[in-house]
């Protein structure tokens, strides 16, 4: 099901992040097809880039970023519960911000997972964790990001018990085209 | 999700992929490594990986991807890796630039940079103000031409190889299209566009970067598809076209215009303007453009495969308009082809002298009351079969 917010706007400083849009998925009917993490991506992906310098290389920058954690969501959620995606704009930088169905040891995953991020320089986390001889987590999604995008990503626990959300703001950087 | 093409092709040792590449599981991409084992029995030397029509990929994706190059170097140390990307897509770019740390035999190239040999100078930012004038002095003609060639209004048109995106402008405002893409691949030409754009309020014509020879637009999407004095920039314009071909709908018509440099003429001092023109045209073909090209739009449009193929050539002159501006355009050419193009290929000062000669005796044949000076530009268009 999908809830569109307000038409997309403009904000214009740091600290008015203005919501685009929003989708809220049930957990149950998104896990059961992988192809979900996909179409979900480009259909936001797309709708918010459509004022965009370059529409298309942003809508493809913002699909795979979007894709990403929509991947590690669907391995990484408890049955029942909605996964509600919510992006917000503020200026040239995107914000995802990614509400996930937890129990106790999906609290415990997300929570070192994003540990793991800020524990020490993420270009050189991100290429350990790729180049190494150990088969990489879905996380390194998030690594990627970080590395890749300069994405700041940060674990909002304070929503309830039984959810968490992943925040992750990037410039996409569309090249000055 | 995954609707990707994998395939091998001897003639370039190249793995060539394209589409969407997200799979679930590395497994789902048997085929690929089915493909890969396969090359690595048959190159030598080099060993390339062409990704500028891979969409899109994901991690588990990216992951396979470095296993395969881990592999090669691993089994064959002696073979180079060429890793070619596209900054159009956007992701690629990043994701691979750190594949370079498996082994120093791997390079990642951004092909882009690469592919287009003599376009720096035309991509070059000082060139703008000139081409507002040329488009303003072909629209003069164009603009009756464009109907004879199926342009009308309500349709879904897309405009390859904008530059400064005037032209993308001029067709909204005049036949005022249901859809409007302008591409180009040259960054300062696509900023000034939007700034036109934005200027004049204009917000329905979208301004897209990207490669005319690997569109990442749609097949079977545009009823009309122009790409207007560019194909003679490129060297290899069957690539393009067959973009063009295939972007347009069935039915639809792709418009073209090129050409033919060595036919510039003016009087007096003909000689002097016909010697320099010619050579222009070797100039440009050191750089593997091909100014001559124009006359030629016919065969190329035929052996794309388009049908029911119209084709006209008009003569810009000093007499359409403002003559002062036909020698703003001269001289325009002056700079670039007699002080940039030919010190670039090294030619003696006094070649460039008399090469310079030309273009100011057409320049004075364009300002002189009773002179005569003329540009011409052959237009052709091919519709796409049903």
């Amino acid at each position: 099901m999908l809830v569109f917010l307000r038409p997309i706007v403009n904000a214009t400083t740091p600290s008015q992040a203005a919501p685009l849009i929003r989708v809220d998925l049930t957990a149950a009917d998104f896990a059961a097809n992988w192809q979900q993490c996909d179409r979900v991506a480009n259909y936001l992906a797309r709708t918010v880039s459509s004022d965009r310098p370059d529409t298309f290389l942003h809508a493809n920058l913002l699909s795979t970023a979007l894709n990403e954690l929509f991947e590690i969501a669907f391995v990484q959620h408890r049955a029942g519960g909605k996964i509600i995606c919510e992006l917000l704009r503020s200026g040239p930088a995107d914000r995802v911000e990614l509400t996930i169905p937890v129990d106790a040891a999906h609290r415990t995953y997300y929570r070192k997972q994003v540990a793991f991020i800020h524990s020490g320089d993420v270009a050189t986390l991100y290429s350990t964790a790729l180049l190494g001889e150990a088969d990489p987590d879905i996380a390194i999604g998030l690594l990627e990001l970080a590395a890749d995008y300069g994405a700041v990503i940060t674990l909002d626990e304070t929503l309830d018990d039984a959810h968490v959300r992943l925040v992750v703001e990037m410039h996409l950087g569309t090249p000055a085209a | 999700m995954s609707t990707y093409t994998v395939r091998f092709e001897d003639n370039n040792q190249e793995i060539i992929f394209a589409g969407v590449m997200r799979p679930r599981q590395t497994k789902e991409l048997d085929d690929v490594r089915d493909v890969f084992e396969r090359a690595l029995t048959r190159v030598s030397g080099t060993l390339n990986f062409n990704f500028k029509r891979l969409l899109k990929a994901n991690n588990v994706a990216f992951q396979e991807m470095v296993s395969l190059f881990t592999s090669v170097s691993k089994r064959r140390p002696e073979l180079k890796v060429r890793v070619i990307v596209s900054s159009v897509v956007g992701w690629a770019a990043r994701k691979f630039k750190i594949v370079g740390a498996i082994s120093p035999n791997i390079q990642v190239e951004q092909y882009d940079q690469t592919f287009y040999p003599g376009q720096g100078v035309l991509e070059n930012g000082s060139f703008i103000s000139i081409l507002r004038t040329q488009t303003k002095m072909t629209w003069r003609h164009e603009r009756n031409i464009l109907p004879r060639h199926g342009m009308a209004e309500g349709k879904e048109v897309a405009d390859i190889c904008c530059g400064i995106g005037d032209f993308a402008l001029l067709l909204h405002k005049e036949f005022k299209p249901k859809r409007l893409v302008a591409v180009d691949h040259a960054k300062p030409s696509l900023q000034y566009a939007r700034k036109v754009a934005e200027e004049f309020g204009i917000k329905e014509v979208e301004y897209i970067y990207g490669d005319a020879s690997a569109l990442l637009l749609d097949s079977n999407q545009f009823d009309f598809v122009t790409c207007r004095h560019s194909l003679q920039v490129f060297n290899k314009p069957e690539l393009i076209l067959k973009e063009l071909f295939r972007i347009c709908k069935p039915g639809g018509r792709v418009y073209i215009s090129n050409e033919k440099n060595s036919h510039c003429l003016g009087e007096p001092r003909a000689a002097s303007i016909a010697w320099t023109y010619e050579e222009v045209a070797r100039l440009w073909a050191h750089f593997e453009m091909d100014i001559e090209l124009g006359p030629k739009s016919r065969r190329y449009l035929q052996d794309t495969g388009f049908d029911d193929i119209r084709m006209e050539s008009i003569m810009v002159t000093n007499l359409d308009g403002d003559p002062k501006d036909f020698a703003d355009v001269i001289q325009a050419w002056e700079d670039v082809y007699a002080g940039e193009m030919a010190v670039k290929r090294g030619d003696t000062p006094e070649f460039i002298s008399r090469f310079r000669q030309g273009f100011q005796d057409h320049i004075a044949a364009a300002l002189h009351p009773k002179g005569y000076a003329g540009w011409p530009i052959w237009i052709a268009s091919g519709r796409k079969p049903l």
